[in-house]
């Protein structure tokens, strides 16, 4: 390799490669086939309810005489990629033009191209069509492994001496953290509302419009300490649990505003702060992170995994209703985020859903990319996707019935459905399960052969051991299923 | 009589239900096993009374941007601040989400919206973001958000009094440069902090650690002692629980 160039040049150029297809995926050799390896966890929370039929398991028109009832596209509608056995849903560019105009310019055939090898969709029965019930059980796998959720179950394997081991910005109760009381405390997982504003949360007093030296405050600190070991209220409550628990909590905020990871996630302008030297290039990729929320989140994730900041995040987007602020080609006003999110779907189920999809994967594969495009510290030649999962957590499917012959329709919570997992750590490109053609539910498949079986159903338990067998996190009860995890 | 005594034990049980129980010795009452968290909304409104502080002035941070406050949210205001609206487009976007010729602007959703960058940590919701429930205990943010609070408005108060005519920093001459524990002023001046903020006299030991804070090895400015003993108490797990 010629020396000159950098190695950031060298993965951003292999990431390229990648994804035009000229090469299958950089770094193989040093896929985190070991135990000792580190891993990531990303899990993105489509909220409101992410149907299956409306991205990689799309149902044709034409596939059986029950079809035009179901959820199912025309099949000019529906395209392949080639070496990928999945399909997807071509962009519905007329139902989107309005009034009002919808946003959803990242093709879900864009993201199979780049990222369909690393594409493991597994089918799956939801046990609740609630909202919050749904979405908790997403995180923690209807409580399987004593309660805790994903974030805190990787969190507790790979976060000991990480400042913010898991993070999680996520909206409704997928924001709940788990309930197991024997979980390590540095597991617990933070919760951040916006990601925009992390930094002032991470430091207690950088860029105060009226400065404070770092040593003046600290013998400030100092004082408080002392007060609170000789103050009349401290004597009184010296043993009340969550004063104690405050106390622990202030020395590790310290630790945190000491780790400097403050000034090195900054991602709008804020005084004093300075801007990451990876914020152009998250920009490029992520342009609206001054004003979308959600895309604030996906860099800040990163931001947190590149520095060592926490190996386990939570985000997804709101439920509430955002638009496109304009200065770019895309029309200002343009709904890019329905309000309810993927939940639109009770009023207009194609375009909710389209448009939601497009919003979570032009986000995954801006994320993605920006992983394949960072070595991971330790791992010469691997890069930080080589030790990454993303699972795109919903809390329920939608159900299947529609007027024939129309295209805008609504439809309502559902158990049947399917969970997209996207890692380099899985044998991706496939679905595992099935599809009924003639009522539009899927079904599930052999464990230990991964062959789809008719009349078979998977749990949100699995779908949580799948993650946690891909992120070598063991638990008693796990099921393991094999032929998922490389 | 009988009857007597019976409504007298119902009106003593009453009482004691609704007075608390006088049998109890002061050690008894303090046998508690929870403090209660005080969020943003009692955090900014003790402040800002024991500071003669208006809601606006008490905390503003990056570039003016209210901490922690409670409030009506207009349509444009939540378009640019939650939405990712520019400025010069939010009356047209207002508008068309609207489907009308112009824009409707007025409360978006509530007349008492809780708004601000250290509103979750300091444990509100964030319903603008999806975030319904707060936090159930303080985060591990909580500890520097409440520590940046206090140091904006200690600080502000500060400012105030030495620009102008002292409302809470009396005692104290703020234009000198350098202070010590000895410097006039500065002892009364931790002890009506304490009554400001936390309600009580100050013990003669917590006075002395924090004039101690004046006793360092750089300078320190009046302003800057004041801010940061005002800092301290502010932010004492007694500020924050209750």
């Amino acid at each position: 390799m010629n020396k000159n160039i950098k190695r950031r040049d060298f993965l951003r150029g292999m990431g390229t490669l990648t994804a035009a297809g000229l090469v299958s995926r950089g770094f193989k050799s040093a896929r985190a086939d070991s135990h000792t390896a580190p891993r990531h966890l990303f899990v993105i929370g489509a909220l409101g309810g992410a149907n299956i039929l409306d991205s990689f398991m799309p149902l044709a028109r034409d596939a059986s005489a029950e079809a035009p009832g179901i959820t199912s596209f025309a099949p000019s509608l529906i395209e392949t990629v080639k070496g990928v056995d999945l399909r997807c849903v071509a962009p519905l560019t007329s139902e989107i033009a309005g009034p009002p105009p919808y946003s959803a310019d990242f093709a879900q055939r864009t993201f199979l191209e780049r990222h369909g090898a690393d594409t493991a969709v597994m089918t799956l029965d939801h046990s609740s069509v609630n909202h919050g019930v749904g979405q908790r059980r997403a995180m923690n796998g209807g409580g399987t492994f004593q309660g805790r959720n994903l974030l805190e179950a990787v969190a507790a394997k790979y976060g000991d001496g990480m400042p913010l081991a898991a993070v999680n910005m996520m909206a409704g109760e997928f924001s709940q953290a788990g309930i197991d009381p024997a979980l390590p405390e540095f597991a617990r997982q933070v919760n951040v509302a916006d990601a925009r504003f992390f930094s002032l949360g991470a430091h207690g007093s950088l860029g105060l419009p009226l400065p404070v030296e770092d040593q003046t405050l600290a013998r400030a600190r100092a004082a408080r300490d002392t007060l609170e070991q000789v103050s009349p209220f401290s004597t009184s409550f010296a043993h009340v649990q969550n004063r104690q628990r405050y106390l622990q909590l202030r020395e590790r905020a310290l630790q945190l505003e000491a780790s400097g990871l403050a000034q090195k996630t900054s991602l709008v302008a804020l005084p004093g702060f300075p801007a990451p030297a990876e914020l152009p290039r998250i920009s490029e990729l992520l342009p609206n992170i001054a004003t979308d929320t959600f895309e604030a989140q996906a860099a800040l994730a990163y931001l947190l995994v590149k520095n060592g900041g926490s190996c386990a995040v939570g985000i997804s987007p709101s439920d509430a209703l955002s638009a496109e602020a304009g200065g770019t080609a895309k029309e200002p006003g343009a709904i890019r985020n329905p309000a309810l999110a993927f939940d639109s779907s009770h009023n207009t189920h194609r375009i909710g859903q389209h448009v939601m999809w497009s919003r979570i994967l032009r986000v995954s594969d801006a994320l993605i990319t920006l992983l394949k495009e960072t070595e991971e510290p330790g791992f010469p030649g691997s890069s930080l996707w080589d030790h990454s999962l993303i699972y795109v957590a919903t809390e329920f499917g939608r159900t299947r019935g529609r007027p024939v012959g129309f295209t805008r329709f609504g439809t309502g919570h559902f158990q049947n459905n399917g969970a997209v997992m996207i890692s380099p750590l899985l044998r991706g490109g496939r679905v595992y399960g099935g599809l009924d053609t003639s009522t539009g539910l899927t079904y599930g498949f052999d464990r230990q052969s991964g062959a789809p079986v008719v009349g078979s159903t998977m749990a949100e338990k699995d779908v949580f051991s799948v993650v946690c067998q891909a992120m070598n996190v063991a638990f008693d009860g796990r099921t393991d299923v094999p032929t998922i995890v490389r | 009589m009988r009857t007597s005594m019976i409504a007298k034990t119902i009106t003593c049980a009453a009482l004691m239900v609704a007075c608390g129980d006088n049998t109890k010795s002061p050690e008894e009452h303090l046998d508690r096993t929870e403090l209660r968290w005080r969020r943003h909304h009692a955090v900014m409104a003790d402040l800002g009374r024991a500071l003669e502080l208006s809601p606006e002035e008490v905390c503003r941070d990056a570039d003016g941007k209210s901490c922690a406050t409670i409030g009506p949210v207009r349509v444009t205001e939540y378009l640019q601040a939650h939405r990712g609206v520019l400025p010069e487009n939010a009356e047209a976007v207002c508008a068309q989400l609207q489907g009308t010729a112009q824009c409707d602007d007025g409360a978006y959703l509530s007349e008492r919206s809780p708004k601000g960058v250290h509103v979750f940590a300091l444990g509100g919701n964030e319903p603008f973001l999806g975030t319904y429930t707060p936090l159930a205990n303080p985060g591990l943010t909580t500890p520097l958000a409440l520590d940046r609070v206090a140091l904006l408005a200690c600080g502000e108060r500060a400012r105030q009094d030495q620009e102008g005519s002292p409302k809470v920093f009396t005692e104290i001459d703020l234009s000198l440069p350098d202070v010590s524990s000895e410097t006039a002023g500065l002892k009364e001046t931790v002890r009506d902090l304490y009554k400001r903020l936390l309600a009580r006299d100050a013990t003669d030991v917590e006075v002395a650690i924090l004039l101690a804070i004046a006793d360092g090895p750089e300078e320190l400015s009046a302003v800057e002692a004041v801010r940061l003993v005002c800092f301290a108490i502010a932010t004492t797990t007694e500020a924050v629980y209750q």
